[in-house]
């Protein structure tokens, strides 16, 4: 098959999947959903499903005040409103500033109790970086007395203006390192036009600016900051922290910089929507497109996070092949030492679920080295493929039949002579097959990489679903992105076989 | 061996399966012993489901027909397969005796 | 060439080869004969250390190659093997199989080894076959490959290991035939193999192997002809023995018939031999030999069936005095005539108190 060829097909491939994700979007507004009395209190609330977001206080609150509570834990906040939207939950508890943006973009929000507790929110700390900490403390007491606070209070909190102010910075002391999740949402943090803007940014780049250091922002899920900082990953976390008993036991909190209440949100009941005119399709598809990918330069996001998932996917394929080939070696040779390290690599890694292998690798191997976590991805992968295709390896190598291994010998080849030349190549056209499968697990496998901070596919595909909250078109279009970056590695894989492999179909046609 | 037996007025027909050798031929001579306690006008021997023929056994047709001459009657082989034959044959009894081919059981 | 001395192999606690000692000249063509499990095999293997020998010296043109040091490898390259089960590299065509040790080993241009090989393809009659995989090839077909590919390397001797054993009897002769024309041209060759014709006209000498030793060796006349011991005899007439012996006054004739009915059954006799046999048994066991038979005495009956001509001979072996029953005229001679009607030839011996009675059928 010509390459060109491939190219059409390629792009036929990526339209068509296009439609469908159209049609699905297009076709979703369709389904009614059943009216069920909605709840008023706390009380209420309580008895039905209720979604909150996974490791923050409105889950620890719940389980303390009401532990009958069936309670659903989501990643973010389109996740989560997408499940009150499609009542996977009756309610959703979250803190009311949030709510408040949210319900901008999605009017079908409905608020069913407000303030229900408050709680201060803090700047995250290592335990061991008082000084830091100090630093922010006198920071913020600064910006407190000569108004500068009062203004960030009213722009972001009371009146919901979100342009980011000029803020001065020579930026000629260093770095300073920050935690933060950009898919956070509005006021707080979020990703406009490539650029990060909202209340935790501000106050951020204004501390920067008061050490006259340059601020890097690491991106990571919510769940991970602590441990990030915690073993000192990143220097400080902002993220609109809530200050609890349990956290800080973690690390250690700057004072509180301002207060967060918490809401429950529920969705209207069809009677009560104003049902909009459904737009056309193609208007629909056209919407879906613009939003999810043209507007606010959307699809470098994308490009960046298929960059990121192939890097990552590629180095730990050629890395983790390697290995295989090493740890298969060690595995058939006859040195019991070599053979019993072999077996144990193998046994222990199959056992650990590969999101552990990863976390291990970033936060305790390389706790104490400032490593790319992009690296620390591609070990992972790596090490973790390795385990797998090193049985493969050995697999097809003793599937050889051991006569022609005997006539190798005996023609005068020597032992790796034997290999190279007879064993290895039919055992690696065996498996192709299989190593091919696994190829594919391996690149699907890639997109748990948000945990240790890294913007792949599937993280610049979540941080467009926290802006634009349409849930259905940027997960199909993940999928089948994802479907193409695997799909172009094999035919890469295939290009490579068929340059050095058999002309063996010509002489089956023509024999 | 087995012996089956079938008499009607003084002719008497013997019809015997298996093996007849230095070990059965002591069965088809006490056999013999009690139809001569009469006179025998005709003695048939049906050798047709017999399956093997020692010198033991070709000792007791040659006393049996002895006899049955003695008493001025007949005796006669029926249906020995091809290679009873041939040591019928082998002793001179093919001269002496009836053959009748008889098909096989 | 190929000095071979007190050459032993164990598997384990298995000895495989006791004691082996030989020598291959230039052009000679061994073959190797004898039972299965043997140590054929094993001998060939331990000549090129397919197998490594436990004891012994192997010379190889005055070099004793089970020395340390030695560049085995490089000395394999001059010893071409053939296998039971062909061994082709299943990745490369016909092509590639001839030519990938004089391109990777002896260092030849591709274009100088494929001229090579096609003219080895010519010889093995494969020239069309030259772009084939070997699963597309008969199993002939393949083995006359796997010659070629011997030759291709220029060997000063070729080791055979049973290179017909795996073959439809239809193709055998095709290989054979290579093999031939290989010995006529003066190609030194060591062939363990079960065609016993085609040893005996291609061999230059043949090596009986039994036990773990080389238990006879000589010309094929010799071996196949004349051979001088028991075992090699047997072998060679593809003996199948069946002995009895009778020692009370109170003999089991039905015993000795089921004997005879099991051994006949084993070599798919047929019913009507069978029927013979027992007769013959019975006529001369009852009716001669038993009547004369003193307390204590033995006598013992081997039946032997020559597979290779489908013969049966019967030796009876009675003490006592001289005496031949086909001679005795006494009694009815019933007996006697069933006797002599159903067997070839007759022949009485008599040797330290025992008379020997051999009967062929």
């Amino acid at each position: 098959m010509s390459g060109k060829r491939i190219w059409n097909k390629a792009i036929l491939l990526v339209a068509a999947s296009m439609m469908i994700v159209s049609i699905l979007t297009a076709c979703r507004g369709g389904a009614e959903a059943p009216v069920t009395p909605q709840a008023k209190t706390m009380d209420d609330v309580a008895k039905g499903r209720v979604g909150v977001l996974l490791g923050t206080v409105y889950d620890t609150y719940l389980q303390k005040n009401y532990p009958n509570a069936q309670v659903l834990q989501y990643k973010n906040y389109p996740d989560l409103i997408l499940a009150v939207q499609s009542e996977k939950v009756d309610s959703g508890f979250i803190n009311c500033q949030a709510f408040k943006e949210l319900q901008k973009e999605n009017p079908f929000l409905v608020t069913l109790v407000t303030d229900v507790f408050t709680n201060p929110v803090g700047v995250g700390f290592n335990q061991e970086n008082d000084a830091l900490r100090e630093e922010f403390n006198a920071f913020l007491a600064g910006i407190k007395s000569d108004g500068v606070y009062d203004d960030w209070y009213q722009r972001w909190i009371k009146n919901g203006n979100y342009a980011m102010p000029v803020i001065e910075n020579p930026k000629n002391n260093g770095k300073l390192v920050v935690g933060i999740v950009s898919d956070k949402g509005y006021p707080f943090t979020v990703l406009e036009n490539n650029k990060l803007v909202g209340s935790d940014i501000e106050i951020i780049e204004r501390f920067g600016a008061y050490l006259k250091k340059e601020v890097v922002f690491s991106d990571m899920e919510f769940g991970g900051l602590i441990a990030a900082v915690s073993t000192n990953k990143v220097e400080m976390i902002v993220s609109t922290i809530m200050i609890t008993d349990e956290r800080k036991k973690q690390v250690d909190f700057s004072d509180p910089y301002f207060e967060l209440s918490a809401c429950v949100m529920g969705a209207k009941k069809e009677s009560e929507t104003a049902r909009k005119e459904a737009p056309s399709f193609f208007q629909g598809v056209a919407d879906s497109f613009y939003n999810n990918i043209i507007a606010e330069n959307r699809y470098l996001l994308i490009v960046d996070g298929i960059k990121t998932t192939g890097v990552i996917s590629v180095f730990a394929i050629l890395f983790g092949t390697l290995l295989g080939a090493l740890i298969c070696f060690m595995r058939m040779s006859r040195q019991w030492l070599a053979q019993g390290v072999a077996k144990i690599y193998i046994s222990v890694i199959r056992g650990i679920p590969v999101l552990v292998l990863l976390m291990l690798i970033f936060y305790v191997v390389f706790a104490r080295v400032d490593v790319n976590p992009v690296v620390a991805a591609i070990l992972a992968f790596g090490v973790n493929f390795a385990a797998y295709v090193s049985e493969m390896f050995r697999a097809s190598i003793e599937s050889i039949d051991k006569g022609q291994t005997e006539a190798g010998i005996a023609g005068g080849f020597t032992k790796a002579q034997t290999f190279i030349y007879i064993v290895m190549p039919q055992a690696i056209r065996r498996v192709l097959p299989v190593y091919k499968g696994e190829l594919i697990t391996l690149v699907k496998m890639t997109s748990i990489v948000g945990y240790i901070a890294v913007q792949d596919l599937t993280k610049a595909s979540d941080i467009i679903r926290s802006r634009t909250f349409d849930a259905f078109f940027p997960l199909i279009m993940t999928a089948v992105l994802y479907f193409c970056i695997s799909w172009l590695l094999l035919w890469l894989l295939d290009m490579a076989e068929q340059k050095t492999a058999l002309k063996r179909s010509a002489s089956k046609t023509n024999g | 061996m087995m012996i089956h037996k079938t008499q009607s007025d003084s002719d008497v027909t013997l019809a015997l399966t298996g093996r007849l050798d230095s070990v059965t031929q002591s069965e088809l001579t006490q056999e013999l012993e009690k139809v001569f306690e009469a006179k025998i006008n005709l003695l048939t021997l049906d050798l047709s489901a017999l399956e093997y023929l020692s010198s033991a056994g070709l000792r007791v047709f040659l006393s049996a027909r002895k006899k049955v001459t003695q008493m001025g009657g007949k005796m006669k082989i029926v249906g020995a397969n091809e290679a009873i034959s041939e040591i019928l044959q082998i002793t001179g009894y093919a001269d002496i005796t009836v053959m009748a081919k008889r098909g096989k059981r | 060439m190929i000095t071979v001395e007190h050459l032993s192999k164990k598997f384990g606690n298995f000895s495989v080869l006791k004691d082996i000692n030989a020598e291959i000249k230039k052009g000679e063509v061994i073959s190797i004969i004898g039972p299965s499990g043997t140590g054929k095999s094993t001998f060939l293997r331990c000549l090129n250390l397919l197998e490594q020998p436990s004891g012994g010296h192997i010379v190889i043109d005055g070099e004793d190659i089970l020395k340390k040091g030695v560049n085995v490898p490089k000395l394999r390259q001059k010893m071409g093997m053939v296998f039971q089960s062909f061994n082709l590299y299943e990745h490369l065509t016909v092509m590639g199989n001839v030519t990938l040790g004089p391109i990777k080993l002896r260092g030849q241009g591709k274009k100088e080894a494929e001229e090579k090989a096609a003219e080895l393809l010519r010889m093995v009659g494969l020239s069309e076959k030259a772009d084939s995989y070997p699963d597309e090839l008969s199993g002939g077909q393949k083995q006359r490959v796997a010659i070629a590919r011997c030759l291709a390397m220029e060997p000063e001797i070729i080791l055979f290991d049973e290179p017909t054993s795996a073959l439809d009897p239809t193709m055998i002769s095709e290989v054979l035939a290579v093999i031939r024309r290989l010995a006529k041209n003066g190609m030194t060759m060591a062939i363990v193999t079960h065609e016993m014709d085609f040893a005996r006209d291609v061999s230059t000498r043949v090596f009986y192997m039994d036990e773990g030793f080389i238990y006879e060796e000589g010309s094929p006349k010799d071996i196949f002809e004349s051979p001088q011991k028991e075992k090699t005899r047997a072998f060679i007439q593809r003996l199948r023995i069946l002995k009895h012996e009778i020692g009370s006054q109170h003999f089991d004739l039905y015993k000795l018939n089921a004997d005879i009915e099991a051994f006949c059954a084993k070599h798919t006799i047929d019913k009507s031999i069978v029927g013979n046999i027992l007769l013959i048994a019975e006529e001369t066991l009852v009716n001669m030999l038993l009547p004369l038979k003193k307390e204590g005495q033995i006598i013992s009956l081997a039946l032997e069936y020559a597979e290779k001509r489908g013969e049966f001979q019967m030796v009876l072996g009675y003490p006592g005095e001289v005496y031949n029953p086909m001679l005795d005229e006494g009694g009815d001679n019933l007996a006697l005539m069933i006797v002599k009607k159903k067997t070839k030839n007759i022949q009485h011996s008599y040797s330290n108190g025992i008379n020997q009675l051999l009967i062929s059928m």
